[in-house]
């Protein structure tokens, strides 16, 4: 039996032994894990894999670019590939565990420098083990006036592990990627490359201006397998003197049409500026509630049922939560606008002097949109238990008509499967992030294949309406990379191929082989 | 001893008392010697989680486990910065926590985050006359799945997480049957749920 709770595809006991050895040489024993309690903390997922499947072989935490370097080197002569994480944090899409079995966790959390924050060109410069809530004290103890743009796990989650799977926030910063400015990658090779301005010795402008000379590389190593990024740049949002964050609830289901047919043409013009979020009356339900206390019945919670709940509890069938920024002077004037642009749509406006200020609904998007961190929606996991949870993203137009035509896709299967459709449309500048929380019990061998062949059939019901995901779990990054089509697929084969031909780094991730 | 028979003689009925074989099962990371103190923090306001801390509390007592215990609302447990300032006063100590599963999942991130390890989590479901439990362990590759009946599951979770903190010195009667494993066990429709764990901070 082997010593090792798993073994990298195709590699010798032998020849492992020989790799964590030298892991050891370079990091010291203790940032070599590879005993089954030691790597409990890699082995724990929300999603409804067996983890079996993704279970790594060991985990090893180097502290620096070069020690990073001389792994790769290891690597690259036992053919052991790794798996990189900045913090792990990646719940709901597979957490810390690879993509495929026996990969070797490398687990980026010692280099947690944060190495510059300019505030007069507000941006900083961090490496992968940082989290926003380092960020966030660092910018409170120097009284800096600039906001973060966290995600909900940012206590513990990471401004780089985060923006390179494309992740969002909820201030006019959203869009993790759009707002991030030079990365320094390591190659497979071990060569370093910074992209943008970085590649030019001695420049200053590398988190100032994205795109350098010649093709823009940074894309190609976010949600993706070609390098790891050891640090990132990243815009930070200006505080701006004054803030106003709102609620807007619809009393009907369908009235999605009318909530997004108002938001759009408000934040495509900026009045809006920010990503905020267009809720249904289940999520908002879960975020503060036990199932069990408002629905026993068998199967998804029927929509008259929802549409009672909604209403005894004061929240609308969908909630649009979002804000205005700038000087009280703009505000006011912006104020006016959406105000009567929400209302003639039919939304009732509300505000903190409305609901008073112990709305935990409201008081947790409000402090998301201005930047504050906040778990409070870690409530969703009271609404089943069991600790199951898997995140289906596909991405739509910010059209009324194309919302609704998703929801109506998204319920139909969800219900089939006995599974609420918990849903939000996270307000892009052109698209709608679709994000549904599939909330079951993990503890349940039946719940957990529901789950699974739930969120299997919601992406094929979904491509075969042309829609795509914008991200996804460990176990579905072969099947949505097909979905994509095979042009893109061989291209990036090329392009791992030129800059992995070991295929050592992460194999398996967003469906990229060697 | 492997883990998972430790862990189901524990949870067999019987009392604690000397045992080599607890001595072989526990790990420095399954039973982490301290002199401190195990803390148990419970959720306030729900009543499950009322009645297993009261359990842990008699069980502790009557093994000599010293422990103190913290209260906190459900809202304070999903309030991160709550949490923290919990954690940041309990560097070294092993934690006991009996909460909702938000807020478990919340603890255990942030316990994690500043390197805590778990050495235990339980998730119980309560139906109407019984309770189901899944149990993980950082040291088992498949959780451990049993049922008891409402009136004695908290005596055997007290004893799984007395056996497991008192590690070496301690001992279990493994006379009696250990729990009959039943990962298939479907879920009642009216369950209320909670998880228990144990961490070193
Ligand atoms: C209740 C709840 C709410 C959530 N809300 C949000 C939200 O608002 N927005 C959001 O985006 N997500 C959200 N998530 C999902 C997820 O938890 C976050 O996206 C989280 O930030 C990801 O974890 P991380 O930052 O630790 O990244 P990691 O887990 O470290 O990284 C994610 C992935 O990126 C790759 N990667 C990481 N680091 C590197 C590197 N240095 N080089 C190369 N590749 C790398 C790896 O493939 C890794 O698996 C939520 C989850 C929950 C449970």
């Amino acid at each position: 039996m082997s010593k090792y709770i798993a073994l990298p595809k195709g590699v010798a006991e032998a020849d492992f032994d020989k790799a964590i050895a030298e892991f050891k040489k370079i990091l010291g024993a203790d940032n070599v894990l590879h005993s089954r309690e030691r790597l409990a903390p890699y082995l724990k997922i929300m999603i409804p894999a067996q983890i079996e499947e993704h279970t790594p072989s060991a985990a090893i935490m180097p502290e620096s670019v070069e020690q990073i370097q001389r792994i790769l080197r290891v690597c690259n002569r036992y053919k052991t590939p790794v798996w990189p994480i900045s913090t792990g944090k990646n719940f709901g899409y597979g957490s810390a565990a690879p993509a495929t079995r026996g990969q070797i966790v490398l687990d980026l959390k010692r280099l947690n420098r944060i190495i510059e924050v300019d505030p007069d060109l507000c941006y900083a410069l961090v490496e992968p083990g940082v989290t926003y809530q380092q960020l966030h004290d660092y910018i409170k103890e120097r009284n800096l006036p600039l906001w973060l743009d966290p995600p909900i796990p940012g206590p513990v989650a990471s401004p780089l592990g985060n923006t390179v799977e494309r992740g969002v926030g909820y201030t006019p910063y959203g869009e993790h990627f759009l707002f991030s400015c030079g990365m320094e990658v390591v190659l497979a090779n071990g060569d370093i490359l910074r992209t943008g301005m970085g590649s030019m010795p001695n420049s200053n402008t590398w988190q100032v201006f994205k795109w350098g000379y010649g093709p823009s590389l940074d894309g190609i190593f976010t949600q993706s397998n070609f390098g790891i990024v050891t640090k990132l740049g990243i815009w930070l949002m200006p505080a701006p003197p004054a803030y106003k964050p709102f609620v807007v609830r619809y009393p009907d289901q369908g009235d999605i049409v009318k909530a997004i047919e108002t938001v759009r043409p408000l934040r495509i013009a900026q009045v809006i500026p920010n990503a905020g979020t267009v809720s249904n009356a289940l999520w908002e339900l879960a975020v503060v509630n036990r199932r069990a206390d408002l629905y026993t019945g068998e199967g998804a919670i029927p929509d008259a049922s929802v549409a009672k709940l909604a209403k005894a509890h004061g929240v609308g069938s969908w909630n649009v939560y979002t804000a205005l920024y700038g000087t009280e002077e703009t505000i006011a004037e912006h104020w006016k606008i959406v105000t009567a642009a929400f209302k003639a749509s039919g939304g009732t406006v509300l505000t903190q002097e409305d609901l008073g200020p112990d709305d935990p609904l409201f008081n947790y998007r409000r402090d998301v949109m201005r930047g504050d961190l906040t778990m409070r929606e870690f409530g969703l996991y009271n609404w089943r238990g069991g600790g199951g949870s898997m995140w289906f993203a596909p991405v739509s137009q910010a059209r009324g008509s194309e919302t609704l035509k998703q929801m109506g896709l998204a319920k139909r299967i969800l219900n089939k499967y006995g599974i609420d459709y918990v849903g939000l449309f996270v307000i892009g500048w052109r698209d709608m992030h679709h994000i549904i929380d599939i909330l079951y019990d993990r503890t349940l061998p039946a719940e957990l294949a529901k789950a699974r062949s739930c969120y299997d059939e919601l992406l094929d019901d979904f491509a075969r309406e042309g829609y795509g995901v914008y991200r996804t779990n460990i176990d579905f990054m072969d099947k949505v990379a097909k979905l994509y089509g095979p042009v893109k697929a061989s291209v990036n084969r090329k392009i791992k191929k030129a800059l992995d031909p070991n295929g050592i780094l992460a194999p398996g991730k967003s469906g990229i082989h060697r | 001893m492997d883990r998972r028979n430790f862990i189901k003689s524990l949870l067999a009925s019987g009392v604690l008392g000397s045992s080599p074989l607890a001595a072989q099962a526990a790990s420095d990371l399954f039973a982490p010697g301290t002199a401190q103190p195990v803390l148990i923090v419970g959720q306030s306001g729900l009543p499950h989680a009322d009645e297993l801390v009261a359990r842990l509390e008699r069980v502790f007592a009557a093994a000599g486990i010293d422990y103190v215990q913290a209260r906190a609302s459900g809202g304070e447990l999903t309030d991160y910065t709550h949490v923290i300032v919990l954690l940041d006063r309990v560097p070294g100590r092993r934690v006991i926590g009996v909460m909702d599963a938000a807020a478990a999942l919340i603890f255990q991130e942030l316990a994690a985050a500043r390197g805590a390890a778990c050495a235990l989590s339980t998730h119980h479901r309560f139906a109407a006359q019984e309770v189901r439990h899944c149990c993980i362990s950082a040291g088992l590759d498949t959780s451990i799945v049993w049922s008891d009946s409402l009136a004695d599951h908290a005596e055997r979770i007290g004893r799984l997480y007395a056996g497991t903190l008192a590690g070496p010195e301690s001992a279990v009667d493994r006379s009696a049957p250990v729990v009959r494993e039943e990962p298939d066990r479907a879920a009642d429709a009216t369950p209320g749920s909670l998880v228990s764990f144990l961490i070193t901070v």
